[in-house]
């Protein structure tokens, strides 16, 4: 009996001689990241997750619209002056330049665009690792390259010389890094872009929605006509121009969702109702605030605090249409409706823009309406995002010629643009006229894509010219601080995320924010 | 783990009852002999003694002075022997033993010069055949009181029985030498010889406290024994409160522990924290031990427990007490034992009791109501006429506020009186081979807010089997099945939900219509947010969990070679979760988001067991004055988890509540994870005379959740005691009954991580991969990135504990102390760090920030009145400290939710060289009340300050006020001390017990002010705003700025005005019971008490909010004293019975 029960002891003590295997547990729901990049699939699934980063960099966020839109003489913010949430002061205050280093609602852009630069740099340090046919390679890193490139290319022009993380870090001590010089910033898309316009192929039309060496090219154009590169950027929106890419007949056709990765469509941001988590909802953030957004929308969301009443066009942008552009019809609408007694606004219909007065009784409250399509489900929308379509190419190389003195080659391109839109073509061979109306004919085509700041930037006009949009606002709203809409150059760049800075303590800050 | 019996000696068991024992113990006794180079021949030698009343001990001593023999015996065995009077001159050695060991249960043995003193039972073998006789005798208590239920055990054998209500009992059949074990919770164990009686009276007196047996990990020892800081509580003592958890019966009887009555929410966990624990993302949580079962994860898991089941509550606090729990115990341990059948027992008891609970009216907000909100708003508006060129007049809504009368009052429409019936049945039977006991609990507790309450149906099944006397077997099985009704939706409490929205909710609006229905929403009070009418929202949302768990466990315990005990056991806890939730369409939203909105509806399913082998090896051996017990053992747990839920939305109605009717699924999945633990233990006790006490205990885990190269870690830890009562220097200190000093020290673990930033806590040191899934078109494009940074070096949390107690007991143990010390140093704390969001990743978890944490405890236990009223008071006190020494890689400070993000809304801020979680913000300074004023104080950085506004402290002296440089810390969220006081009186039939807990010096911050004191007119709030600024000559009470449009929103950044002192004394429990004489010859019912209680019957504090023990988010030791409506907590009354048949 005795010998027996020692016997079993010692047998279970053995068992309990450290089965190591017992202890190392794999997640089991989850990827494990070290098991991860081996295949072409995986490379395949992580480039797809480096385009989702996109998402947030370039159009789901609010700091998207925030600071490409809200920021310029384009758009303004339905005030509800007695809703005073943090939130929304803070994307006030930057529509009104009274943003500080605190700013939560500017971190966004860093960290997101850091987030696709982040997946890109992953597949391209371990790409190398794989025997892969030399064409999936190639297409894999153009596409890589141009990701990272067009993320940096955002950074740079919100923020100044940033932090340039090249590889993937995987520590806690790789995450530290100081900022380089904007010079080194741009030195570094430009090798990017231009290595992105090599390896990839062409666009083939219907296009899927990938970068194509269009997209690469129209990037590296971009970028130099931010550098004042003109020349550079003529030769490669040239190439472009040859690529098979074509106008839609109806502006307002580019943006149906009918029309996605259309002929004119030179890079967007994809989305689609039709699969669960793939939808875009940015119409939600551009509509009045309301109670039930029925009539706008045909769904009944509320619009009141989270979503709503932002991004709204100011009287200087409807003004800015010419008469007979129907580009404004298929840009803005106007709900009307009426005030409620406890001062919410209650539509009643969609209105046209053009020649419109309200209804006895009524008001009418434009909002930009590029992104209102057919949908069933609140928040689920099946708009893309435009990044560069053709139109912009098209007004780039104009630009970049009229930059060069030659004027006269610039203007048959412009008027491509304007005859669209039903205006009659431009004339003026005169560099500074032509100028402006390039500006000009941006600011209405391009409304609502995000591009109206930086173009104010890149063209030197953003003091000028939103230092007179203050004046005029400031008149029209009397809740606006005397402090508002009084820029220096300081202003022309967005403070680096105050977390960040505390965080990283080799970062320095903007001018102007410290 | 069942409850382990202390371990009987081996000498008393078993000296020289067998020959190899006694050939064992002569061994160790020559080799001593040696030494003590003895040569005297002790048969001849002569003895003169005289006296009267002579302690044993002494004429020991005495007759060692004149022979220079050495006695060897064990001091315990002497505590039953009667004094001797004795008259011997020059009498020979022997006759003068046999005189002084006569009608003592006690034998000696006499080898040269040693004289073995042992326990008469186990005389030398070979006395012949012993008669069996029957015995009958009664128990009583010191006053003669018979004791019922009390155990009588005859020594060395299974058998026994316990006492009837008469306090007699009956044994038939035992040997007339025999010994018989009382024991009787509350009273000094005894033995007693039978010595051919056969009729025995036996008084018991009260326990010296010191000498109750104590539950610790992995066995029991006396409390004479303990070497670290144990506190060990009696359920029976709080049985009476009407509470449906443990949890709240422990509040203020526990020195050191702080339970936070934070939620009224019914059936609810309530978080612990033993010396003020401190972790960042790991747990603050105390380790929950039932029945030796390792509970995991939530508090919610140890809700299920009826606290009827539980006989014990063992706290265990410092790192020796602690420390075979090994990467788990930092945080302390709470051991809970439940119910088994008493020796001999056969019983069936019920308990039941009924009650209402309301909210204390005193406690309702002041608020202010519709006439006040119209007034409010009436002069908002006519300011916005004078000062801002508002031409859209007074709204009519607000022109006439008396019309309203005092308006809806919301929060009194959602509280009702809510029942509570509790009933509870315990059968509980011991025979000779097996015992069983069963109880069986229903509890429904009704929720004070309308339409939440909780019902818990509980079964306990603990039976033992002993086949022989080497062998027991045990199985215990506890299912559950919890019951609860709205008691966890995330919309009844917290930030702006229901609970404060009430309070926010214009009280002007209307809950019903003209034809009785409710309505839907509560709008067209310009200016103020529309609202759903909340209470149809609390009315109409059901959201359903229901909970099922088994704990069970089966054991074997095998003694073998009269030293060793084996024990193995296998421990499973198996829990599930489903969820049905639907909120109807007309039961959506909040402020501004107005019903109807697409109902919307949940179904999710958790389903987790754990499992636990744990298997000892125990051997105890007593060599004279030296008693050495060792322990080894390993034990290997697993934790298995597997959830999934589905969100739908969009219903063609709101009346069929389930998914398949859901247009949409908005969102599901499913996911498992695993942990494991592996380890291995090991103890050492020993003792020399009983009164020295050493003790050294280690344990290695090997824990799956960390980093490949850290899996293994040990952890150590030393103690020891010296009972200095006992040194005969003590003697002359006739006061000093019990004086025992203790000090340990030893290193502990945490490795509970939280889930942080999608990070699961089970594979934190792991890089993951997630979906990032896009589309080209309309087609899906899988995507899969790397979306957390792993740590391979992750490792746990480490403790260094030092603790130094004194438990002392003066006037013949009539009033007993203990003290202790603590010193912790917390390093490697447990972080999400954050990364430079550069990286692509926002945080790593890591070990990093270190933490001093040290404190003071004080329990004093008095018997203040001992005749026939008796009144026993205990007191408890604990100052807690502790400081930050080290934060993350650049000790940049931290917000609450290891953030490092600040904004000018950021409440609580831990910094190097502070405590932890203090509050941060803005110093006010009142109101700017003329422009003269306003023209020479601080303006606000904005530029928005003007006469009659809000004017804060200038910290800087810029004449700015900013964020940077003007806020400061304004208030510690940690109690300067917090006590707990329990009365307990009796007299004749009757009983009361009082307990009262409380707090001293911790700051509160009132979260609700931020909306409550919006001045911008759009929330309800306090009545203090009608004393706002509004010009020179009415400038208000200077508390409360203008209401001037831009101006007002740095007024809700945190500030000082919104923190508030939390210092409170609770009376937790009042109960008054009378026990019915009952004819000791009625046969039906033995035992009939019936009592009524008031459960939080009052609340002592300056707080204005509803409950000065609220803490938002729980034990989060950076992020408490916030107050954001949590669920009101009641009061209630019951009235109960216990029967017993």
């Amino acid at each position: 009996m005795k010998k027996i029960t020692i016997y079993i002891i010692f047998a279970l003590l053995g068992l309990a001689s450290c089965k190591k295997s017992f202890l190392d547990q794999s997640p089991l729901s989850q990827g494990n990241a070290a098991g991860f990049y081996k295949t072409q699939t995986d490379f395949e699934q992580a480039l797809n997750g480096a385009y989702q980063g996109l998402r947030n960099s370039m159009a789901s966020a609010t700091s998207c619209w925030l600071m490409g839109e809200m920021r310029s003489d384009n758009a303004f913010y339905d005030y509800k002056a007695s809703d005073r949430a943090v939130v929304n002061v803070y994307r006030e205050n930057i529509d009104n330049f009274l943003d500080d280093k605190f700013n939560t609602e500017t971190a966004g852009m860093w960290s997101n665009n850091y987030v696709a630069i982040s997946r890109a740099n992953a597949i391209l340090d371990r790409i190398g690792d794989i025997t892969l046919a030399d064409s999936v390679k190639s297409r894999i890193t153009g596409e890589a390259k141009f990701i990272r490139a067009l993320s940096y290319f955002y950074l740079v022009r919100y923020y100044g010389g940033v932090p340039l993380y090249l590889h993937a870090v995987q520590n806690q001590s790789e995450a530290f890094l100081a900022r380089s010089s904007t010079d080194s910033v741009y030195a570094q898309i430009i090798a990017d872009a231009t290595d992105a316009t090599q390896k990839l192929n062409a666009p083939a039309f219907p296009q899927t929605g990938r970068a194509t060496k269009g997209s690469a090219l129209t990037l590296l154009a971009d970028v130099y006509m931010t550098q004042r590169k003109y020349a550079d950027a003529e030769a490669a929106l040239e190439k472009v121009t040859r690529m098979g890419y074509q106008l839609q007949t109806d502006y307002a056709a580019v943006f149906a969702t009918n029309n996605k990765n259309s002929k004119e469509s030179v890079f967007e941001i994809q989305y689609s109702m039709s699969i669960l988590g793939q939808e875009s909802a940015f119409i939600y953030w551009y509509i009045p605030r309301m109670a039930n957004c029925t009539v706008v929308t045909g769904d009944i969301a509320n619009t009141i605090t989270t979503y709503g009443g932002w991004n709204t066009p100011t009287q200087d942008l409807i003004n800015a249409y010419e008469s007979g552009d129907k580009r404004l019809d298929a840009s803005i609408a106007v709900a009307e409706g009426t005030w409620s007694s406890s001062s919410d606004f209650t539509a009643s219909a969609v209105k046209s823009i053009v020649g419109y007065t309200p209804a006895p009784g009524k008001v009418g409250r434009p909002f930009n309406k590029k992104y209102l399509h057919t949908h069933s489900l609140q928040y689920k929308t099946d708009d893309n995002w435009p990044v560069y379509r053709y139109a912009e190419v098209l007004l780039l190389l104009a630009e970049s010629l009229n930059e060069q003195g030659k004027s006269a080659d610039a203007l048959p391109w412009v008027n491509l643009v304007r005859g669209r839109a039903g205006l009659a073509p431009l004339t003026s061979n005169d560099q500074a006229v032509l100028r402006d109306s390039i500006l000009h004919e941006r600011r209405v085509e391009l409304a609502f894509e995000n591009k109206r700041w930086l173009d104010l930037v890149r063209t030197g006009n953003a003091i000028t010219v939103m230092n007179a949009q203050g004046d005029v606002l400031r008149t029209a709203n009397d809740y606006l601080s005397p402090n508002s809409y009084k820029l220096t150059t300081d202003r022309l760049l967005f403070p680096i995320p105050y977390a960040e800075t505390q965080l990283n303590t080799r970062l320095t800050q903007n001018h102007g924010y410290e | 783990m069942p409850v382990q019996e202390p371990f009987k000696t081996p000498f008393s068991r078993g000296f020289a009852s067998t020959k190899l024992l006694l050939i064992m113990k002569l061994t160790v006794l020559l080799t001593m002999v040696a030494f003590l180079q003895a040569s005297a021949h002790l048969e001849a030698q002569k003895v003169t003694i005289t006296g009267k009343s002579i302690p044993l001990s002494q004429v020991f001593k005495e007759i060692k002075r004149q022979t220079g023999c050495n006695f060897f015996y064990n001091n315990r065995i002497l505590r039953h022997a009667n004094r001797v009077d004795i008259d011997a001159r020059e009498a020979p050695l022997r006759q003068v033993l046999d005189e002084c060991l006569k009608d003592q249960p006690l034998s000696y043995v006499l080898q040269d010069n040693i004289i073995v003193i042992s326990e008469k039972t186990y005389a030398p073998a070979g006395n012949g055949e012993l008669a069996s006789i029957d015995i009958t005798g009664r128990v009583t208590d010191a006053a003669g009181k018979p004791l019922e239920g009390v155990s009588v055990r005859v020594k060395g054998m299974s058998r026994g029985t316990s006492t009837a209500a008469d306090g007699s009992f009956t044994l038939k059949g035992v040997k007339e030498n025999a010994v018989l074990e009382i024991s009787y919770v509350g009273y000094a164990p005894q033995s007693i010889a039978v010595n051919k009686r056969t009729d025995i009276a036996i008084t018991l007196s009260l326990e010296t406290r010191v000498e109750e047996a104590v539950i610790v990990t992995y066995g029991t020892q006396r409390r004479r024994e303990i070497v670290g800081a144990v506190t060990q509580l009696n359920a029976a003592d709080m049985k009476d409160m009407p509470t449906g958890t443990f949890a709240d019966r422990l509040q203020g009887k526990v020195t050191g522990v702080q339970i936070n009555n934070s939620t009224g929410r019914p059936g609810q966990g309530i978080d612990f924290r033993i010396r003020g624990a401190v972790s960042f993302n790991a747990s603050n949580r105390p380790l929950f031990v039932i029945d030796g079962i390792p509970i995991s994860g939530e508090t919610d898991n140890i809700n299920s427990i009826n606290p009827d089941e539980i006989e014990t509550f063992t706290v265990l606090k410092d790192a020796s007490a602690t420390a075979l729990y090994g990467s788990r115990a930092s945080n302390g341990v709470i051991l809970i034992t439940t119910k088994r059948a008493k020796a001999g027992q056969s019983t069936v008891e019920l308990n039941a009791y009924n009650g209402i609970a309301a909210f204390p009216n005193e406690r309702r907000p002041g608020y202010m109501n519709a006439t006040e909100l119209a007034t409010y708003m009436k002069a908002f508006y006519e300011d916005k006429i004078k000062y801002e060129g508002y031409t859209g007049g007074v709204p009519a809504a607000y022109q006439n506020p008396a019309q309203y009368g005092k308006g809806t009052d919301w929060l009194g429409l959602m509280l009702r009186n809510a029942p509570v019936t509790d009933f509870n049945i315990t059968v509980a039977n011991d025979r000779e081979r097996s015992s069983t006991s069963l109880i069986g609990g229903y509890l429904d507790q009704q929720g004070i807010m309308k339409n939440t309450g909780y019902k818990r149906f509980s079964v306990r099944l603990n039976n033992e089997y002993k086949p022989n006397e080497y062998v027991k077997l045990g199985v215990n099985l506890a299912p559950t099945l919890q019951l609860e009704h709205n008691t966890r939706v995330a919309n009844i409490d917290g930030q702006r939900q229901i609970v404060a929205a009430a309070l926010y909710m214009p009280p002007m609006g209307a809950y019903k219509n003209p034809d009785g229905t409710l309505t839907t929403t509560v709008t067209g009070f310009p200016n103020l947010f529309t609202w759903p009418n909340m209470y149809r929202v609390l009315l109409l949302q059901n959201d359903d969990y229901t909970r099922y768990r088994l704990l069970g466990n089966a054991y074997a315990e095998i003694r073998f070679l009269k030293d060793f005990v084996f024990r193995s056991v296998i421990d499973v806890d198996v829990n599930g979760l489903t969820r049905k939730n639907f909120l109807p369409s007309t039961a959506q939203g909040t402020f501004n988001s107005l019903p109807p909105q697409p109902a919307t509806g949940i179904s999710a399913f958790n389903n987790n067991y754990t499992w636990t082998n744990e298997n000892t090896l125990t051997w105890q051996k007593m060599l004279g004055d030296h008693n050495i017990q060792a322990l080894a053992g390993y034990t290997a747990q697993r934790f298995n988890d597997y959830r999934n839920n589905i969100n739908g939305n969009t219903y063609p109605n709101d009346n069929i509540p389930y998914l398949n009717y859901a247009a949409v699924i908005s969102s599901y999945g499913s996911s498992s994870e695993v942990w494991t633990l592996l380890s291995m233990i090991g103890r050492v006790n020993y003792s020399y005379k009983n009164k020295y006490f050493l003790q050294g205990a280690i344990r290695r885990d090997g824990s799956s959740r960390f980093g490949t190269d850290k899996q293994y870690g040990y952890f150590p830890s030393v103690g020891a005691g010296w009972v200095v009562s006992d040194e005969s220097f003590m003697k002359a200190a006739r006061p000093v009954s019990f004086l025992k000093l203790r000090a340990s020290y030893g290193i502990t673990g945490n490795n509970t991580f939280n889930t942080i930033n999608g990070v699961s806590g089970n594979y934190p040191s792991i890089a993951l991969t997630s979906a990032a899934n896009y589309v080209f078109g309309s087609t899906l494009a899988q995507g899969l990135v790397q979306s957390t940074l792993g740590n391979s070096l992750l490792s746990w949390e480490r403790n260094k504990q030092l603790d130094l107690g004194i438990d002392i007991s003066v006037l013949n143990n009539r009033i007993s102390l203990t003290y202790d010390y603590y010193h912790r140093i917390t390093d490697g704390l447990l972080y999400q760090v954050d990364v430079p969001r550069g990286s692509g990743f926002s945080s790593v978890p890591a070990n990093i920030g270190a933490v001093k944490l040290w404190g003071h405890e004080i329990s004093v236990s008095s018997r203040n009145l001992v005749g026939a009223l008796k009144w026993n008071s205990t007191v408890n006190i604990s100052f807690d400290r502790n400081i930050v020494t080290r934060l993350g890689t650049s000790n940049a400070p931290i917000s609450a939710v290891g953030s490092n993000t600040f904004s000018e809304f950021t409440d609580f801020r831990t910094e190097v060289g502070k405590p932890l979680g203090q509050f941060y913000g803005y110093v006010f300074d009142g109101v700017f009340m003329t422009q003269a004023e306003y023209l020479k104080g601080p303006k606000y950085y904005t530029g928005v300050s003007t006469v009659g506004t809000a004017r804060m402290k200038d910290l800087n002296g810029d004449n700015i006020i900013d964020p940077t440089n003007d806020r400061t810390y304004i208030g510690n969220p940690n109690p300067s001390f917090v006590f707990g006081i329990t009365n307990t009186l009796s007299y004749r039939n009757f009983d009361m017990n009082i307990v009262f807990s409380g707090t001293y010096g911790n700051k509160i911050k009132d979260g609700m002010a931020e909306s409550g004191y919006n001045l911008d007119g759009v929330f309800n709030g306090p009545k203090e705003l009608l004393h706002h600024w509004r010009s020179e000559s009415d400038p208000g009470n200077g508390q409360v700025p203008r209401t001037l449009a831009g101006t007002t929103a740095y007024f809700r950044a945190d500030n000082s005005k919104f923190i508030y002192d939390g210092s409170h004394l609770t009376c937790n429990n009042i109960t008054l019971g009378y026990t019915l004489p009952i004819n000791p010859s009625f046969r039906y019912i033995k035992k009939l008490r019936c009592y009524a209680s008031a459960q939080q019957a009052f609340v002592l504090t300056s707080y204005p909010g509803m409950n000065p023990e609220v803490n938002q988010s729980g034990l989060n030791g950076t992020a408490q004293g916030q107050d954001l409506g949590n669920y009101p907590i009641p009061r209630t009354f019951t009235f109960g019975i216990n029967v017993g048949l």
